[in-house]
């Protein structure tokens, strides 16, 4: 680590918390305290404190306050160890880098799960996954299912154990604003929707993304095909190669796969639906 | 030369009949339809372009010619799922799929297309960013 940095960060630190999650142990330190007020409603879901002072990789968040007789104002700034990762005058964007990160550390560094980039319901004991990254839509699509009854289990990875079972990562959702707006952190209970709380088998896997007045034209995919396109969105498909396409193998095999671009989400929710 | 399989540095997945093959060393991962898994896999050095063919039409119950051997192999090929390259003897035109499976049957015209479709597996820094379609071939909508 940085010498000047840690010395730096140390002598500013005010407060520091370490917590677990999915076997993860995360050190974030701030010398504001309203950050870290704020820090549990970014935290990766089922998150804990952690009991160890030990942890595998540790954030900072510090307030750079302008001197007193500046105009300018503070910004905070983000490290991850000795890197720097943001600079912002915005405490919301510090913290959602900070987010961004966490949910990445977590689906990279997880054991015995693969993480799909993925929209997660589900209906009748079985699970839709919508993989897509950010901006194909999937939490727009997730939201509108969740009205329509289905239970929430993620708008960002489907969580695959061995035996292709997915398992709930129940974060806010993130619903996009009008253009230029940063998205609204939404938990699923404030649009009338619930968690799920156990693992589910999957169903059926939607290829889709937005586009206006899309006609919905669903094709079905060969199971090779699917893993295909459920690969190019699993996070360590690199990596973790043998794994993911064993799992991904669960899946496809026991689920049907479509593929269509849409046009309103509330469109196709019935539609969807009526798969299971 | 008979066609070879290539089977270092590669995983292999069974999916249902096709297979999935992921290329360890260029970091991309193909599906073989069930024939071009079929045909892939009786690639030992060995088996003739001719016996190919029957085996296939043996499996499919469709009448196999060789033209069609030849397409799976050049696709095979371009793929480097093939341990050496093979040629077409005394025809270097490259055969289209229509060409190939004119004399195929309908319901084994289902079974042929695609024969191999190929994705870049992404990295994990590209699974991170925001990218809002997949990053290789099996994106088209």
């Amino acid at each position: 680590m940085n010498s000047n940095l840690t010395a730096k960060t140390n002598r500013r630190v005010q407060t520091e918390i370490a917590v677990a999650c999915y076997g993860i142990r995360i050190g974030i330190q701030s010398n504001h305290s309203l950050i870290l007020d704020r820090l549990p409603d970014y935290l990766p879901p089922q998150w804990k404190f952690s009991p160890s002072p030990i942890v595998d990789i540790s954030y900072s968040i510090i307030f750079d306050e302008p001197e007193p007789a500046s105009a300018a104002s503070g910004h905070y700034l983000l490290y991850e160890g000795s890197t720097k990762l943001a600079q912002t005058v915005d405490p919301n964007e510090v913290l959602e880098t900070l987010e961004s990160n966490l949910h990445f550390l977590v689906a990279s560094k997880a054991r015995r799960k693969l993480f799909v980039h993925a929209g997660v319901i589900g209906w009748r004991g079985r699970a839709i996954i919508i993989p897509g990254y950010s901006l194909s839509g999937k939490t727009t699509l997730v939201e509108s299912l969740v009205r329509a009854g289905a239970t929430y289990y993620s708008d960002e990875y489907a969580v695959l154990d061995g035996q292709g079972r997915v398992h709930p990562y129940p974060k806010s959702l993130s619903i996009r604003q009008q253009s230029g707006k940063r998205p609204k952190k939404c938990p699923v209970e404030s649009i009338g929707g619930l968690r799920g709380r156990r693992p589910i088998p999957v169903g059926l896997i939607v290829m889709t993304k937005y586009q206006p007045k899309a006609r919905w034209q669903p094709r079905v995919l060969s199971p090779g095909q699917a893993l295909l396109e459920v690969l190019d969105n699993t996070v360590l498909a690199r990596i973790r190669s043998k794994f993911a396409l064993a799992v991904l193998q669960h899946i496809v095999l026991s689920a049907q796969t479509i593929k269509s671009k849409r046009a309103e989400a509330q469109d196709v929710v019935k539609v969807l639906l009526s798969y299971l | 030369m008979e066609p070879k399989a290539r089977n270092d540095n590669i995983l292999i997945q069974k999916v249902g009949a096709e297979v999935v093959i992921y290329d360890r060393e260029r970091h991309v991962a193909h599906n073989l339809s069930q024939p071009a898994a079929f045909v892939w896999q009786h690639c030992d050095g060995q088996t003739t372009i001719g016996e190919l063919a029957t085996l296939l039409e043996e499996e499919l119950h469709h009448p196999v010619d060789e033209e069609f051997i030849w397409l799976v192999l050049d696709q095979l090929q371009n793929n480097w799922l093939l341990r050496e390259a093979v040629k077409q003897p005394g025809d270097e035109r490259r055969i289209s799929r229509r060409q190939a499976t004119k004399n195929l049957g309908q319901a084994a015209l289902m079974l042929v297309a695609p024969i191999v479709v190929s994705i870049v597996v992404p990295t994990p820094a590209m699974a991170q960013s925001s990218v809002a379609c997949g990053q290789s071939v099996p994106c088209g909508w």
